[in-house]
């Protein structure tokens, strides 16, 4: 009995130190890989590197992206997401979604609800990944927003009755 | 009148003697299984994290905590049932495990196979330990010392 109770421990002792060296030897990768240029730096660098690829880092850090321009692209066959400022096409990584590309699908062309739910699922744990398989579009724009809020139909309809109102006053 | 015995061919005859080996066939392959995808969770959480449901996750408890908690289980009981220690406690959580997982997968593909693997791994159970475990082997020396 006392043979197979520390035999049992010692193969559990034996696990859990073999998946705490695993797990450090990957941040310890993923380190080196963020001190030597971060993965952001790197899609800059592959997509500059291509000249057919019209999504360069360089051009769209001038590249706003407003909401409404990021909620058009809402779909399966389009879908983009900002995280963190920063607007990615993931259309591609969708199909090869663990679970399925419906769990993301609801949150194609939105900022704030795909950053809550990216963190609620993963936490800050796939953020490098995300990096990795979306390819960068642009700046979120969240000053343009703000200005373009006040273009919205019923703030122009609002807009206009306080005009014709200002008028019926002259 | 005394019975005539059936005359088994000689494909029978064989199977017959490797029937011993049935069990722990079974149970190796079994636990090769869950080592195998014990290992896949713990190496690539980020590809099973998806997997999670989300009412277990949460700010502190991350879907990859989860994925790498339960691979470190599965790990560990897939070495218990590959050596054969404790056999039956190890291959009955697996086997409830699995169902879990397949229940929650649902009726698709990758549910119907983890039914079928659980049924598998309740069979390791019901089995209990063969001749090739340490299980067996122990309790055969404590035995001997009696």
């Amino acid at each position: 009995m006392k043979t197979k109770i520390t035999l049992a421990i010692l193969i559990v002792l034996f696990v859990v130190s073999f998946v705490y060296f695993i797990r450090i030897n990957q941040n310890s990768y993923t380190a080196n890989e963020d001190s030597s240029g971060n993965i952001a730096g790197q899609i800059q660098e592959s997509t500059t590197s291509s000249g057919t690829n019209n999504n360069t880092q360089t051009q769209n850090s001038n590249n706003k992206i407003s909401l409404s321009e990021l909620s058009k692209h809402n779909s399966r066959e389009d879908c983009w997401v900002a995280y963190d400022g920063k607007v990615y096409d993931i259309t591609s990584y969708l199909p090869r979604h663990p679970s399925s590309a419906g769990k993301i699908l609801p949150y194609c062309g939105s900022a704030d609800a795909f950053a809550q739910a990216f963190t609620k699922q993963h936490g800050t744990s796939k953020v490098s990944m995300l990096l990795k398989v979306g390819t960068f579009i642009g700046d979120f724009d969240v000053m343009g927003n703000i200005e373009n809020s006040t273009a919205n139909p019923a703030y122009a309809d609002a807009q206009d009755a306080e005009d014709e109102i200002g008028e019926e006053d002259d | 009148m005394p019975m005539r015995k059936t005359r088994r061919t000689r494909l029978e005859r064989k199977t017959i003697k490797m029937e011993k080996y049935a069990k722990p066939l079974l149970r190796i392959a079994m636990s090769l299984i869950f080592l195998y995808f014990g290992f896949q969770q713990v190496s690539s959480p980020d590809a099973w994290a998806g997997f999670v449901p989300e009412f277990l996750t949460s700010a502190i408890i991350t879907a990859n905590n989860i994925v790498i908690f339960n691979g470190i289980l599965e790990l560990s009981l897939g070495l218990f049932m590959l050596l054969g220690l404790y056999t039956r406690f190890a291959s009955l959580i697996l086997a409830l495990h699995l169902f879990g997982i397949a229940f929650s997968i649902g009726l698709n593909p990758l549910g119907v196979r983890d039914f079928g693997l659980s049924f598998a791994t309740l069979v390791v159970f019901l089995n209990g330990p063969d001749e090739y475990t340490l299980d067996f082997k122990l309790a055969k020396k404590n035995k001997k010392a009696d």
